[in-house]
């Protein structure tokens, strides 16, 4: 899988690193079991800051979708039960929200979230 | 034209062919890149790319007949530092008008890539990271097989610590093999950095992504190890035959031959190696990191903290200008490079100007570029005139065909302070309880003037 970072954009480095393994994981790019780059090794390769990448992998930790060792460093943690956070949530009544003022209707709305869903690994 | 052209020249000219040759093989397309544009497989094969690409073989070839053309009168300078001044200014041009049709080709490469559009999906981004390939581990030249070349080198200095008499040439040999050995020693540390440089990246497909970076770290390790093993045998070499300044000269050209032939064919095979591999890459999709290539040549990435990257094709490394430390550098680079010419004027002034040798109240003094030795004739406590200079080495200073300055070891060991051209005899052997002094004037008659009035005072 390729991580991308864009720094001109306005969502901040560690937040790009998070939404990218989340999704790579939800793609099936990233397999639970595999292990992800160091810390160190992730802020060599893409030149950016070892504490940005840290807080993108304490995030990705404490949401449970990579699991941190001191000595086997991070992995893709398995499926993630509990449904979606507070904060997803908040994310997708936002999201529906633009589609409903973007004038989607409630049909296509569902069929596209439907679409995108299945592209993700069941 | 003498040998001594025939060498300068040879030192200087080699560049040119070097870098036809390399630029050159930057046209045939290696990682998706031809001439520093990144194009997709579509693209690399259409009529207009390869239009673009005979062009600019065609000028590179007018371009190096020029450069010989322009470098041969060089043979003609009857004057070392004429040469020198020569050489250095043909080789501004020598190493920057290759580069414009590199330019040339590179732009219009990437305007048939914005007309025509990338016919394959491009992945970029400020910073594109093959996540796997990330945590495949690094397999590299281990410390300890730099320790055997350091130790060879290592043993000129050791002999010399353990049997030595603490003799001038003792001393330069010490200073002269410890630091080669420091040299060799610090190839540990530029080695780790330049290894743990990131992954080469091209598309997703990490086993691709993988062979390329594994390719380049290969390389490093052998030129690493090659440049070691060589630099320490050369340094023993030296030190064997440090009397006879024939082997000397002969050993260095030799090395520095073999040095650069290391280089070439690892860099060639290198490319070679990228070109095979990547042959049908771009198909589908391909990382394009273009936007940071100034004319394709120069990094240019303020977001990458790195002040050191990897070029794109080949092995070698190059600086990012985008940072302040990688502008200072490149400037200090250039500066450099400009200023080479300045070189040959002050051995021009050295090569030209003659010593002064006279005598004041109370002091001798030999004079020259505003350098002067001075020896009080309280001190002196034998003068002779000699027709012949003694053996000399230099130890620190200015050793040309008609101008030995500074200080060097006579005699199998003693320090003395030279000041003389060794082409205009007579010389003036002074002894001071402090060391020995030789000078010699510009002409014959000022040495003797000089011997004349020392002895009758």
């Amino acid at each position: 899988m390729l991580l991308k970072l864009d720094f001109s954009s306005g969502t901040p480095i560690y937040r790009q690193i998070r939404d990218q393994i989340v999704l790579g994981i939800a793609d099936g790019a990233l397999t639970p079991g595999e292990r992800l780059p160091t810390i160190r090794a992730l802020a060599e390769e893409s030149g950016i800051n070892m504490m940005t990448v840290n807080k993108a992998y304490q995030m990705l930790k404490q949401e449970g979708y990579i699991l941190a060792d001191r000595r086997s460093g991070a992995t893709v943690a398995g499926r993630k039960p509990g449904g979606l956070s507070q904060e997803a949530e908040q994310s997708l009544r936002l999201i529906a929200s633009e589609a409903r003022l973007g004038g989607l209707d409630k049909a296509a709305f569902l069929s596209l979230c439907e679409r995108l869903f299945d592209r993700t690994e069941e | 034209m003498s040998l001594m052209n025939v060498f300068i020249l040879c030192c200087f000219y080699c560049i040119v062919p070097i870098q036809y040759l390399i630029l050159r093989n930057e046209s045939k397309p290696k990682k998706n890149i031809v001439l520093g544009a990144t194009l997709s497989y579509e693209a690399r094969k259409s009529e207009e790319a390869a239009e673009i690409v005979t062009r600019f073989r065609r000028r590179e070839t007018i371009l190096l007949i020029v450069l010989t053309a322009a470098a041969l009168p060089a043979l003609l300078f009857p004057y070392f530092s004429e040469l020198l001044i020569y050489m250095s200014v043909w080789l501004i041009p020598a190493l920057l008008l290759p580069y414009v049709p590199f330019a040339k080709g590179n732009r219009a490469l990437r305007a048939l890539k914005k007309s025509e559009g990338q016919r394959a999906a491009v992945i970029s981004g400020d910073a594109v990271v093959d996540l796997k390939g990330a945590t495949l581990p690094k397999k590299g030249v281990p410390t300890w097989a730099f320790v055997f070349p350091a130790a060879v080198s290592a043993i000129p200095m050791v002999w010399t610590m353990a049997g030595g008499r603490g003799t001038v040439d003792d001393w330069g040999v010490l200073l002269g093999c410890g630091s080669v050995t420091v040299c060799i020693a610090l190839f540990i540390p530029i080695y780790r950095l330049i290894f743990r440089q990131r992954m080469d990246v091209v598309g997703s497909n990490t086993d691709l992504n993988a062979a390329l970076t594994r390719i380049r770290r290969q390389y490093w390790g052998r030129m690493f190890l090659w440049t070691s093993w060589l630099t320490a045998i050369l340094n023993l070499f030296l030190w064997l035959t440090i009397d006879n300044i024939a082997i000397l000269i002969a050993a260095t050209i030799l090395y520095m031959g073999a040095l650069l032939a290391a280089v070439l064919y690892h860099e060639l095979k290198m490319r070679d190696l990228q070109a095979r591999l990547t042959a049908q890459s771009g198909q589908g999709e391909l990382v394009d990191e273009d936007r940071y290539w100034l004319w394709g040549l120069l990094y240019c990435n303020p977001n990458d903290r790195h002040i050191m990257v990897n070029q794109r094709v080949g092995g070698n490394m190059t600086v990012n200008v985008g940072r302040t430390a990688g502008k200072v550098i490149m400037a200090a680079s250039v500066l450099v490079f400009l200023l080479l010419p300045l070189l040959g004027v002050w051995m021009m002034s050295e090569e030209r100007t003659p010593v002064t040798l006279y005598l004041t109240e109370n002091t001798l003094v030999a004079e020259h570029t505003g350098v002067e030795y001075e020896v009080p004739l309280e001190e002196i406590t034998s003068v002779e005139l000699l027709e012949t200079l003694p053996p000399c080495r230099r130890q620190v200073g200015t050793g040309m065909e008609n101008l030995l300055k500074g200080r060097f070891s006579i005699e199998g060991g003693t320090r003395a302070e030279l000041c003389l051209n060794p082409q205009s005899p007579p010389f003036l052997r002074v002894e001071t309880p402090q060391g020995v002094y030789l000078f010699g004037a510009g002409d014959r008659t000022a040495t003797e003037a000089a011997y004349a009035a020392l002895t009758a005072s």
